[in-house]
Order: C-alpha cells, then sequence, then structure tokens
C-alpha cells in the first residue's frame, strides 16, 4: 500500500514538475491517435461496405413488361438450371419501388415520379462472384429479359481498395505507433535525465529496479491515456457527424454506426495508448538504469 | 606502459615519501582533536565481511585498474583505504556494491560470492550496505528528513517503521534539530552527515566511504570520521578511502596503501605514510 502511495505521488509530483513537457506529450500523443482512430475508422467503413456489396452481388434481370405468369414461371426454372445459381428470386415493381424508397429513407415517393418506373425483375444469386458474368450472358439470352446488370467489377474494384487500405492503414499504423512510442519515450528521458541524480540514490540505497521504473512507466501510461482520451473526444463526435452526412449523401454506402464502434475501438485506442505509453517510457528509463 | 596508463598511475608521492601529492597537504590540520595518535580497539578476529581473492580489473579500453588483489576485511574493522588518484581505491569500493564486476577473480561480502548475484538480487545486497561519497550525493529539493526516509521509502520499508528509523538515523549523527532544512541550509559538513544518515537508516553490516571528507575542510573532517569511528564501535564494518593523513595518522586504525592497482602496504593501526618512510 505504502509503494502504491508512493508511486501515484512521484507521478503527480513529475507531472506537475513540468507541465510544458507533459502538455506537448499529451498533444502529440492526441495528434497521433486521432490520425491512427481515423484510419482505423476509414478502413473499417470501407471493409463494411466491401463486406456488404460482396455479399449482395447478384445479376439483376429485368424483365420485358407484361410477361404471363406461366412465361415468368417457365423463366425462373430455366434460370435455376443455369449453373452456379444458388437463389432465384422474383421481384416485382411494386417491391422494387418499396426497396427503393426504403433505402432513400422515405425521400422519394410515387407523387414524385408520376408512376413506378421500375420493371419486374429476378435476383439471381450465384455461388462465387467469378460466375457473374457467365451466368448474366446466359440470362440475357433468355426470352422476356430485356437487361441484366450485375456489380461484379464494382465490387473486384471495393475488395482491392479495401485491401490496399489494410496495406497502406497497417503501415502508417505501424509508423504512427512507432512514433507514439518516441515522442512518449522522448518526454520520460528528459525526466528521467532531470532525476538522474536521484535515481543514481535509489540505486546505490538499494531500491529494486522494478520499483525505480514503475512511476516512469506510470507517468509514460498517464500522458498516452489523456492524448488517447482527447483524441478519442474529438474523434468521437467528429465520426457521428461525417456518418450521417455520409448516410444523408450517399445512402447507398451505409457507415457503421458510431455506438457499435464505441464498444471496441476506442477502448482499444486507449489499450493501445497505455501499451505504447508504457513502452516508450520503459525504453527510456532503462537506460540510464545501469544494472 | 602506455601514455594513458602513465596517466592513471600517477606517482603516490606522499605514500612512498612524506612530500604533499595532488594539493593535499600533509601538513597537520589546525584543529583536530586529540592531536596526538590514539590507541585503536583491538583488531577484531570475526569473520570476513569482505574478501576479494585475485582480483583483476581491466576496463574496456585496456587499462588494468586492479592488478592480482587479495584482501580480507574482517566483521566490525575500520579500515583506511590510501594512494593517490588512479591508484585503483574507488575501484576496489565499487565491485563491493557492484558497480563494478572484477575481470578475474572472486569479491565476496559477508561471505556472497558476488559474481554469483543475479542482476535483481544486487538492490538487496545494496540494502546491506552504507555508502558515503565526496560530493555527498543528497538530493536538494527534499530536507535532511526526507533525503534520509527517501532510502526507505524506494525500499519498500513499512511506512510506519520509517519515522522511527530516520529519527534513530538522524540522532545518531547529531541533525536532530535540523531534520527539517534543505541541503541548501546546511554546511558542507552537515549535508554529509545527512549522506551518513541515509547509509546508516537501513541498518548496513558495512560502511563504504569514498572520501567522504574530501569537500570538508579539516575541523569538519574531524568531525565526521569521529561520527564513522562511532559507528563502527557499534558493530558496523567501515572501509574510507581517503586523502587524509592528518586523520589517518591520528586515527590509527588499519591503512591498506594502493599503488597502480596493487596493494602496496597493510598495517594494523597504521600511518599514512610507511613509518621508517616517515621517520626518515
Amino acid at each position: 500500500m505504502g509503494s502504491v502511495v508512493y508511486f501515484l505521488r512521484e507521478v503527480l509530483i513529475n507531472l506537475r514538475r513540468s507541465p510544458l513537457m507533459t502538455l506537448s506529450a499529451i498533444t502529440t500523443v492526441m495528434i497521433l491517435q486521432l490520425i491512427l482512430g481515423s484510419f482505423a475508422l476509414l478502413w473499417l467503413n470501407l471493409d463494411n461496405w466491401t463486406q456488404a456489396f460482396t455479399q449482395q452481388v447478384q445479376v439483376v434481370a429485368f424483365l420485358d413488361e407484361d410477361l404471363s405468369p406461366e412465361a415468368l414461371e417457365k423463366l425462373q426454372k430455366k434460370i435455376q438450371t443455369i449453373g452456379h445459381v444458388t437463389q432465384v428470386r422474383f421481384v416485382d415493381r411494386d417491391e422494387a419501388f418499396a426497396q427503393l424508397q426504403k433505402e432513400m429513407k422515405g425521400k422519394i415517393s410515387l407523387s414524385d415520379v408520376g408512376e413506378n418506373p421500375l420493371p419486374d425483375r429476378y435476383d439471381v444469386r450465384v455461388d462465387e462472384a467469378r460466375f457473374l458474368a457467365p451466368v448474366a450472358d446466359k440470362i440475357f439470352k433468355l426470352k422476356g429479359v430485356y437487361k441484366v446488370k450485375y456489380g461484379g467489377d464494382i465490387a473486384k474494384r471495393l475488395i482491392n481498395l479495401s485491401s490496399t487500405v489494410s496495406w497502406v492503414g497497417g503501415a502508417i499504423s505501424c509508423m504512427l505507433v512507432l512514433a507514439t512510442v518516441t515522442v512518449v519515450g522522448n518526454t520520460i528521458r528528459l525526466t528521467v535525465f532531470a532525476r538522474r541524480r536521484e535515481i543514481e540514490i535509489m540505486q546505490m540505497v538499494g531500491a529494486a529496479r522494478w520499483f525505480i521504473q514503475v512511476p516512469f512507466v506510470l507517468e509514460g501510461v498517464v500522458q498516452s491515456l489523456a492524448g488517447s482520451a482527447l483524441a478519442i473526444i474529438v474523434l468521437s463526435p467528429g465520426y457521428e457527424s461525417l456518418a450521417e452526412w455520409m448516410s444523408d449523401t450517399l445512402p447507398f454506402l451505409p457507415s457503421l454506426p458510431g455506438e457499435q464502434l464505441g464498444e471496441w475501438l476506442y477502448p482499444l485506442l486507449l489499450i493501445l495508448g497505455c501499451l505504447v505509453g508504457a513502452l516508450g517510457s520503459l525504453l527510456s528509463v532503462n537506460r540510464y538504469l545501469r544494472i | 606502459m602506455t601514455d594513458s596508463e602513465e596517466e592513471i598511475w600517477d606517482e603516490p608521492a606522499s605514500l612512498l615519501d612524506p612530500k604533499p601529492i595532488l594539493g593535499v597537504s600533509t601538513e597537520p590540520s589546525p584543529a583536530p582533536e586529540p592531536a596526538t595518535p590514539v590507541e585503536g580497539p583491538e583488531i577484531p578476529e570475526g569473520p570476513p565481511m569482505v574478501e576479494y581473492l585475485s582480483v583483476n580489473l581491466t576496463y574496456p579500453n585496456g587499462q588494468q585498474a586492479l592488478k592480482d588483489v587479495n584482501l580480507v576485511v574482517k566483521k566490525g574493522e575500520f579500515v583506511f583505504l590510501v594512494g593517490s588518484t588512479g591508484s585503483g581505491k574507488s575501484s576496489l569500493l565499487k565491485m563491493i556494491h557492484c558497480e563494478l564486476e572484477p575481470t578475474t577473480g572472486a569479491v565476496y561480502v559477508d561471505r556472497q560470492d558476488l559474481s554469483e548475484l543475479k542482476k535483481h538480487q544486487i538492490p538487496y545486497l545494496r540494502r546491506k550496505l552504507g555508502v558515503i561519497f565526496q560530493d555527498f550525493r543528497v538530493l536538494p529539493h527534499k530536507t535532511a528528513y526526507e533525503n534520509v526516509s527517501f532510502a526507505l521509502e524506494v525500499t519498500g520499508v513499512a511506512h510506519r517503521f520509517i519515522r522511527p528509523r530516520v529519527r534513530r538515523a538522524l540522532e545518531m549523527v547529531n541533525l536532530s534539530e535540523k531534520s527539517h532544512r534543505l541541503p541548501g541550509e546546511m554546511s558542507g559538513g552537515e549535508q554529509q552527515r545527512v549522506a551518513i544518515a541515509r547509509a546508516l537508516v537501513n541498518e548496513p553490516v558495512l560502511l563504504i566511504g569514498d572520501e567522504p571528507t574530501g569537500n570538508l575542510d579539516p575541523d569538519t573532517s574531524w568531525d565526521i570520521m569521529q561520527t564513522l569511528s562511532q559507528i563502527n564501535a557499534s558493530g558496523t564494518t567501515v572501509i574510507v578511502a581517503t586523502h587524509n593523513s592528518q586523520i589517518v595518522d591520528v586515527m590509527r586504525k588499519r591503512v591498506l596503501v594502493m599503488h597502480r592497482g596493487t596493494i602496496l602496504r597493510d598495517e594494523e593501526r597504521g600511518m599514512y605514510a610507511a613509518q621508517s618512510e616517515a621517520k626518515s
């Protein structure tokens, strides 16, 4: 208990002794965590879009008007016999319009467009995205189909983009983590340097190595934690606003809800901040501990 | 011998002949009382406290600081370590608290072979030792009391034991009245006594002084040595490296003379200069 009180007292004394240094470390960690968090959010959303899109990729076969129920049934059977087709679903024009309204969050109504411009269609799922094109070709040749659409190409591009963002984001994240370790480490190194005589005496009187390290490590953790918390305070409402704007402007690109991210991304940033702060401090203090 | 070795091995002028060395006068200091040599207590016949067995120390730059040193300091002894700058006194003392390791040979402290100590065990050895230096090494922003209690706090001593132990240590060095003063408000001698109290507060079995009176005037130096002598009388082994010939000559304790990394002379109740040389 005495040690805990000693550690906390030392941390408070050190933070108070060099407020400008502490402030600069906190600000730098905040900026680094903001960049790191932004990258994480961008990558998570891109991944989300990619996943959503690849799950939804399908061949949409738009049908001629006024096909009889028998013709429709015959057409469906023909489509079902095509290789790699896993599901065929008929969507009549009213349902299609209702879907569109839902996607547009009610911003479109029948009165705006006069009459429903959408045709009846079949949504056709295939087992793998690479078979979209050949299946679409075969469906297009069937009687009663006037147009086919499939998002294979877009899906491929999204996957590529997501993968690129993962790599670039991963590399930048590593650099940011290194930068944070260095920034916190350097700040603590200045504190350690200012207290080298004290450390020397601690070693001389027989203080255990960990006992000397702990206050400095805690100091680094406090600084990183404060910087990370400030970053989250900025990042969280910033993301919420951006997500809202995205859903208004680009409703077909659904953003991940902020509350869902808050459950794990922000705690993860805090934990990462703690670890990085502790590591930076430990590396710095160890340089001054000869034995 | 290289030029750099020559620099290390300054001739220990006053040890071999009684001329002044390195600005330290061999003229009697004005104040110390008693002015005449006193008979020290009997040399204790106890178990060894410190043992050096064929110790050699070579620094990474190739300079040999200690050459085949064999030495036993018994429990309860008071030993003066004298010799010119660079003769190896500090290196010899640093090995006791594991600040230096011998290149070859072995050092035992309280029957513990130091080469067998793991890194994490070194602090526990140091808690059994008290070390004082020429430059005091007290923390300027802490009071005398805090400087002493610091040694207990950082070694994890329970809070309830700290106050009585610090008070007792400050009493031993006659600083009870000045316990709330900062080092800047104290004289050099008082600051050194704070350092002694800090060294004593862990109740060490061995007290090491690396020229503890080097920065002090003769009167204060004498006071400090008297304090160390009293500590020794209570059973603590004391080893002091010093250039103060008058104190060595007056106190008549065991004297080890170091020269170029070897022990040139080892005398019970010895003097700073060899007695035959001193007479001539």
